[in-house]
């Protein structure tokens, strides 16, 4: 019985790692794919070792798309319903702590209330903040103050991965 | 008695003809020689463990993405294979060496599978994924440091949640409560019912550092810790549990003699009326119960969990009063008990808590060094009187026997 289970155990956590490598080849087929935009940044700020900080400009929600309740907590689910522009570059047009159903083009992604800034905009967290790159692999991120793209893959389960990060042109 | 100090005292004793050399062996074979191999092992495995971890935080340069999977995966088989090699020889310290090993290339694993292929890792469900995967190896290879080595990944899993995240994960916290918890009641293993409370401990220690305001939340879960040891007899479970609980209250109250020594604490400081009426059902759970349990004498050290900040203007002077009236009744309980460990634990207690008396009370209307001078000398005396009695006692105790 047990010698059963252990075989079971060590084969779990095999399938678990394969299927997470294999599940990014399908991941895009049945994801839908956005583009954010991020803010400016200093190339001074935005590397972290390996990996680039992400600031997200549809991170920063202003009053009249708030729609979440008035006592919503830190770190509360939040969720938000981002519609492309003419460029195809995903905004905000509505968040709140209720679910939401987006129209064909629009997208609902989930993110993470922080908090309110002084301007009266309220601050989210997608938890796509980091995008690992290769040591050596930066100089591509080496301007000053661009705006980059991010390009994100929401899937039906609720995971997230970004697929692209890009200068913006 | 270690091994080798009956070894060296026992030979005397069969010079002064009290025992006989086929009882000096006899009593010699019962101390087995410790297997000092296990405690090697025990850190090699922490080492590589760790190495494995490190191996991640450094990107490993110009291997594809396929073939590091294949080196992972090759990696977590070997080891897992390695150690059913040793396992089915009966090597068991080898054995569980590789098993921890290939635990840990699995959890180093997922984050680095997540890295590679961009998801978005931020949750606690990496820790989800491993802690499961080290409760399921350890129900099919029992051994108790792959036990061990679940709990610390739970609870690092929280730590690093709340830390990183500002959440603390309810769904980890239930893994741990209900299938490590049963592991404990099951097994009745006291190493594995100290870690299991530490663990708890420290885990919610650092949720209410999450909720500061709501700080005192935490002695309903340290009364919880303590009502669970009383109810549950075996003395492997509820000697851990409740030490666990009585010290961290202990600290607590400190801390709280400290905190509500400030203007600013007292007036700031608001609790939800929900908390009393807990408190107050879950210590008549714990009085109803350590009666039952006829452990009179016990009673006494519920007193720590007297919430000092009920009356919040003299929430210091309360904490000390809390703190001494605990110290004395351990050593008045250590007296009863005929406990000589108890006796000195009270007594550990009683200078801790005159040394903070002191500090708080004395630090500001006293020259510096002749805070110190007192302090010694007041310190010694107390020493002297409880060292005094405690003598008494011993040669009491052995007049009895």
């Amino acid at each position: 019985m047990r010698k059963k289970l252990f075989v079971i155990v060590v084969t779990l956590q095999v399938v678990f790692l394969v299927g997470m490598a294999g599940l990014n080849y399908f991941f895009e087929e049945f994801s839908q794919i956005i583009q954010l935009e991020t803010e400016p940044y200093d190339p001074r700020d935005v590397f972290y070792g390996d990996y680039v900080h992400l600031n997200y400009t549809a991170e920063s929600i202003r009053p009249e798309n708030w729609f979440a309740s008035e006592d919503v907590k830190p770190n509360q689910v939040i969720y938000v319903l981002l519609k492309p522009d003419e460029r195809g570059i995903y905004r905000v047009k509505a968040a709140s702590d209720k679910k939401m159903d987006p129209n064909e083009d629009e997208a609902v992604i989930r993110a993470r209330y922080l908090n309110q800034e002084f301007e009266d905009a309220y601050r989210v967290n997608y938890g796509l903040s980091r995008y690992y790159i290769e040591e050596g692999t930066g100089e591509k991120f080496d301007t000053t103050n661009d705006k980059m793209i991010v390009t994100i893959a929401l899937s039906p389960w609720g995971q997230k991965k970004i697929l692209e990060v890009e200068e913006m042109k | 008695m270690k091994r080798i100090k009956l070894i060296e005292e026992s030979k005397q004793w069969v010079e002064d003809g009290i025992i006989s050399q086929e009882q000096r062996d006899q009593i010699i074979n019962r101390y087995e020689e410790k297997d000092q191999l296990s405690l090697i092992f025990f850190f090699s495995a922490l080492l590589i463990g760790l190495a494995c971890l490190t191996f991640v935080a450094a990107n490993w340069q110009m291997i594809p993405d396929t073939f590091r999977m294949i080196i992972i995966i090759s990696f977590l088989i070997g080891f897992y294979g390695i150690g059913e090699l040793f396992h089915r020889r009966e090597h068991y310290t080898y054995s569980v060496f590789c098993y921890v090993v290939a635990l840990a290339i699995f959890g180093s694993g997922i984050f680095l599978t997540g890295q590679m292929y961009h998801y978005s890792m931020n949750n606690v469900f990496a820790f989800i994924v491993w802690g499961i995967a080290a409760y399921l190896l350890y129900l099919s290879r029992p051994h108790t440091f792959i036990l061990f080595t679940g709990l610390v990944i739970v609870s690092v899993g929280q730590i690093y949640g709340l830390i990183n995240m500002h959440d603390f994960d309810w769904l980890l916290f239930g893994i741990f409560m209900v299938g490590y918890g049963a592991i404990v009641f099951i097994k009745k293993q006291s190493s594995i019912a100290w870690l299991f409370a530490i663990a708890y401990m420290v885990q919610l220690i650092g949720y209410s550092l999450e909720h500061i305001d709501d700080y005192y939340w935490l002695m309903i879960f340290g009364l919880v810790l303590y009502v669970i040891g009383t109810y549950v007899k075996d003395y492997n479970i509820s000697r851990p549990f409740q030490s666990v609980s009585l010290t961290f209250m202990f600290v607590l109250t400190i801390i709280q003699s400290f905190i509500y020594d400030f203007a600013y604490a007292r007036d700031e400081f608001s609790s939800h009326f929900m908390f009393y009426i807990i408190l107050t059902i879950l210590l008549g759970l714990a009085i109803y119960l350590t009666l039952k349990n006829e452990h009179r004498y016990k009673l006494y050290q519920l007193v720590l969990f007297f919430p000092v900040f009920i009356l919040v203007e003299i929430a210091s002077f309360l904490a000390y009063v809390v703190l001494f009236l605990f110290s004395v009744s351990k050593i008045l309980e250590g007296y009863h008990e005929i406990d000589r460990r108890t006796v000195r634990l009270g007594t550990g207690a009683f200078l801790v808590s005159t040394f903070i008396v002191y500090l708080q009370l004395a630090w500001d209307f006293l020259d510096k060094s002749l805070f110190f001078l007192v302090g010694g000398i007041i310190l010694f005396l107390i020493g002297f009187f409880l060292e005094r009695h405690r003598k008494e006692f011993v040669s009491q105790k052995r007049e009895d026997v």
